[in-house]
């Protein structure tokens, strides 16, 4: 027997998804899935995952907030350790740990949408963020290439990786059909992205998001069409990105996908860069990936004629 | 030339994309790998892989939650050698979720009973609220209990305590820090040998002090039983400390017990003295604070400190006589590491400027603090109470944070805070190591130390900091190692947490006395002289 319990503790959360609370009180239990430094993923029954993560991390659509210490790893937990969920608090008997929902700020992941004219301000700057997306990109690299980051330094080279490679003509494919407001073909296409390139989240997987995440803040009528895309995810991609995407299906995305949407279609041209360069240190691949989605997204959103966006023309 | 892929699969292995590329490079820097591919196994990427030519018959079973490694290189060797080193660095920080054939894990006491069918002890740590129902199962089956949970409400602690002395059985805490029970370890407890000396506490740290210093002094450490810090209480009525003593009187393995609590209710001392007095075994009280004439008069052995009550039980034990020394603020200049703390009480003193005079104690243990605030008292009388001792391991200090045995960063803003304020004159601090404990607690310190020097060094001070590291060398982070970290950073170690009161104590005493002209002393041996007169009784 070795002695390695912990007192028992509280830590109260500071943010949490205004739509997760209802989701916790339904599961009752779940168990932890994976960890990480800054965060704690816990798997539902039914395959959900939500994500106890360090408030720096910001809001996450299927996350809760809160400062559990510099390395979640060394909290002493381990994979399929139980996890007691309720509307109040998240409860990890392992460690004797109890995360209080009760002063967490319910914070809601719902995109709203941009108001009018957005089209014809994104038409405006959308030359322009792109530069500043390239210059972002390459100051990311060689990490942020590792992704879909090549597909932003659009006056480089093109050598870029083989998911890379597959995922613009991917997305060139997306940004012709998506026009046409046939929902379902554009998931045909778009399913090809899911579980595509590195990372917990793979590229294609974030780029996805991005996409979904700009059409939805445009209001544009094929932002449905991840749901077809995303049927059978959870067998082509991993549990983390599924998990997402489903969120994301749902208008659900994070706060720092919301801050760079505000930023991009905002009145002011000012935080724009600084958005761009924080979206790009969002994990090793993920910001730019995203960012990447995000780009094309507002451009189909915005044009005045279809087939007006794609990375490989 | 033609080359070889090997791959491998890791199931349900999830790393930060950083750390896959990292290691996908220090791959490709080794002789013969042509290409490494890092990926979760998803379709999308089986297709990627194929088409680098590095997909391999290894990956066919492979999964989205599967992390794949694949390498290409120039033969079979260096292949194999940059699988086995992705492995070795993938092993560090292992994050492997549950696969689909995994372990059962009890989900209930009943669950967990089933499969350990010879168990007779259930550690019980859920949330508070949770705590009573989980106890008292146990005791219904007739299994003893470790109730580390805190904040089980007094009411419940009485019941379950009644319930345990009906059944024969322990209920240890609740918030119960610590126990070893025949050699197991439970809770914050250190590794210490095994013999004769047996310890009931309701005091955490007292306890883990007061064994590793029986340790220390050669001898071990039978049975050492836990009871909680309210169990002396008048309402609980020393229940469990009762059980405890006719179980070590009972315990053919102890020959000394050491009994350990703040200063009890009257009727609850009374009736603890009385059984231990009626023991048949030599026993050792040491109610911090108490009155020892109380303990004296019932023929048990007074101790003052921790440190007292250990070397008394490691006396007998070892079948050496009892050390002399027995009240609380004595110190013996003549003993052999008397000259040696006076010296360095004198040294310190004499760098501290005019204006610094407040101890500033940063506890994690509370009986440490308990003891360490006794002890100033002591040797300082009504001055003791301008000086400052916390607990910070307290519920004032922990709510919403893990304890500071487990998370340094409390106190070391304590630290840093008190080497810039201008009052201060000595930091002193406890270490405890010991399983539960974080794995380097002093290493984790050691900036924030430094912080504190460096503040008072650009305000033109120096600031003492004196330490005790309560551990043993079995311990996982080990008493020298850790004490090294420390003495690496100027601070003053003392061996047991009663002396490195005493020290700080004789640290202020010196530059209370010196005061303005401390800077210009010029006869150490003086004021080294005129401390030992204050410190004796």
């Amino acid at each position: 027997m070795s002695a390695t319990a912990v007192r028992p503790w509280t830590a109260p959360a500071a943010v949490v998804s205004a739509v997760l609370p209802a989701r916790l009180e339904a599961s009752r239990q779940g168990r932890i899935h994976s960890l990480y430094r800054s965060a704690i993923d816990v798997v539902l029954p039914n395959g959900d995952l939500i994500v106890i993560a360090d408030p720096a991390l910001g809001g996450l659509p299927n996350g809760v907030l809160v400062d559990l210490g510099p390395d979640h790893r060394r909290l002493g937990l381990g994979p399929d350790q139980p996890v007691f969920l309720g509307a109040r608090s998240i409860e990890v008997p392992a460690i004797g740990l109890r995360i209080s929902l009760d002063s967490a700020v319910r914070w809601s992941p719902e995109l709203a949408v941009a108001h009018d004219g957005a089209s014809l301000r994104w038409r405006g700057r959308s030359r322009s963020v792109r530069t500043h997306a390239a210059a972002g990109a390459r100051l990311g690299e060689p990490v942020a290439c590792e992704g879909l980051g090549g597909l932003l330094t659009a006056d480089r080279p093109r050598a870029l990786p083989i998911h890379a490679a597959r995922a613009a003509a991917v997305l060139d494919q997306l940004a012709a059909a998506l026009p046409t407001d046939d929902v379902d073909a554009a998931g045909r296409i778009a399913r090809r992205l899911v579980g595509l390139g590195p990372g917990l989240t793979p590229s294609g997987d974030d780029a996805l998001i991005g996409l979904a995440a700009a059409l939805r803040a445009m209001g544009h009528p094929a932002q449905g069409f991840l749901d077809e895309a995303i049927d059978d995810a959870a067998v082509r991609t991993t549990a983390v990105a599924a998990s997402l995407l489903r969120h994301a299906a749902a208008g659900e995305f994070s706060e720092r996908l919301q801050r760079l949407l505000g930023a991009l279609l905002g009145d002011d041209d000012a935080p724009i860069a600084p958005a761009i360069e924080q979206a790009v240190a969002w994990g090793a691949t993920s910001g730019t990936d995203c960012l990447v989605g995000v780009l094309l997204g507002l451009d189909i959103a915005a044009a005045p004629v279809p087939q007006a966006a794609g990375f490989t023309r | 030339m033609t080359a070889v892929v090997q791959a491998r699969v890791f199931p349900n292995s999830y790393r930060d994309s950083v750390e896959l590329m990292r290691i996908a490079a220090e791959l490709e820097s080794l002789d013969g790998v042509l290409r490494a591919g890092l990926v979760m196994a998803t379709s999308a990427n089986c297709e990627v892989l194929t088409e680098a030519g590095l997909f391999v018959d290894a990956l066919a079973g492979a999964g989205p939650n599967d992390l794949a490694i694949a390498v290409s290189a120039t033969d079979d060797a260096a292949a194999g050698a940059a699988l086995e080193l992705a492995a070795s660095r993938l092993g560090g920080q292992a994050t492997e979720a549950a696969g689909p054939a995994h372990r059962t894990d009890a989900r209930t006491l009943a669950e967990a009973v089933a499969e350990l069918s010879h168990a007779d002890l259930v550690l019980v740590s859920t949330p508070g609220p949770y705590a009573t129902a989980e106890a008292m199962k146990a005791l219904k089956r007739g299994l003893h209990v470790f109730l580390f949970s805190d904040n089980v409400p007094l009411a419940d602690e009485i019941e379950l305590k009644d319930l345990a002395r009906r059944k024969g059985l322990l209920l240890m805490g609740p918030d119960c820090g610590t126990a070893i029970l025949d050699g197991v370890p439970l809770g914050f407890a250190n590794a210490v040998r095994r013999g004769s000396v047996g310890l009931v506490a309701a005091s955490g740290t007292g306890l883990q002090q007061v064994s590793c210093l029986v340790d220390r002094l050669g001898a071990g450490i039978s049975q050492a039983i836990g009871v909680g810090g309210r169990d002396l209480d008048e309402r609980v009525g020393g229940v469990m400390m009762l059980a405890g003593i006719e179980r070590l009187v009972a315990d053919p393995g102890t020959a000394v017990l050491v009994l350990i609590s703040k200063p009890p209710a009257d009727s609850v001392a009374k009736a603890v003295l009385e059984v231990a007095a009626r023991a048949g075994k030599p026993v050792v009280v040491n109610f911090l604070g108490g009155d020892p004439e109380a303990i004296r008069s019932m023929g048990l052995i007074a101790a003052p400190t921790f440190e007292a009550a250990a070397e008394a039980a490691a006396a007998i034990a070892l079948g050496q006589p009892l050390p002399a020394a027995m009240d609380l603020s004595a110190y013996d200049p003549t003993a052999p590491d008397g000259q040696a703390l006076l010296a360095a009480a004198a040294s310190a003193a004499t760098t501290l400027r005019e204006g610094q005079w407040r101890i500033r104690g940063l506890y994690s243990g509370g009986s440490l603090a308990g003891e360490a605030k006794l002890i100033l008292k002591s040797v300082l009388g009504a001055d003791a109470t301008r000086h400052e001792i916390l607990d910070l391991g307290d519920d004032e200090y922990t709510v919403g944070r893990p304890h500071p045995m487990i998370d340094p960063r409390l106190r070391n803003e304590h630290i840093t805070a008190a080497g810039a304020d201008p009052d201060t004159a000595v930091i002193l601090l406890d270490v405890v190591l010991g399983y539960g404990s974080q794995d380097d607690p002093a290493g984790a310190m050691v900036p924030a130390i430094e912080d504190a020097r460096a503040a008072a060094t650009a305000a033109g001070r120096s600031v003492a900091v004196v330490a005790s590291v309560c551990g043993t060398e079995a311990d996982p982070q080990g008493l020298s190692d850790q004490e090294r970290r420390l003495a690496g950073a100027g601070v003053l170690l003392a061996p047991s947490n009663a002396r490195a009161a005493r020290l700080a104590a004789a640290i202020a005493e010196l530059a209370a006395q010196a005061g303005p002209a401390m800077a210009q002393a010029g006869s150490l041996g003086a004021i080294a002289e005129a401390s030992t007169a204050g410190m004796r009784p």
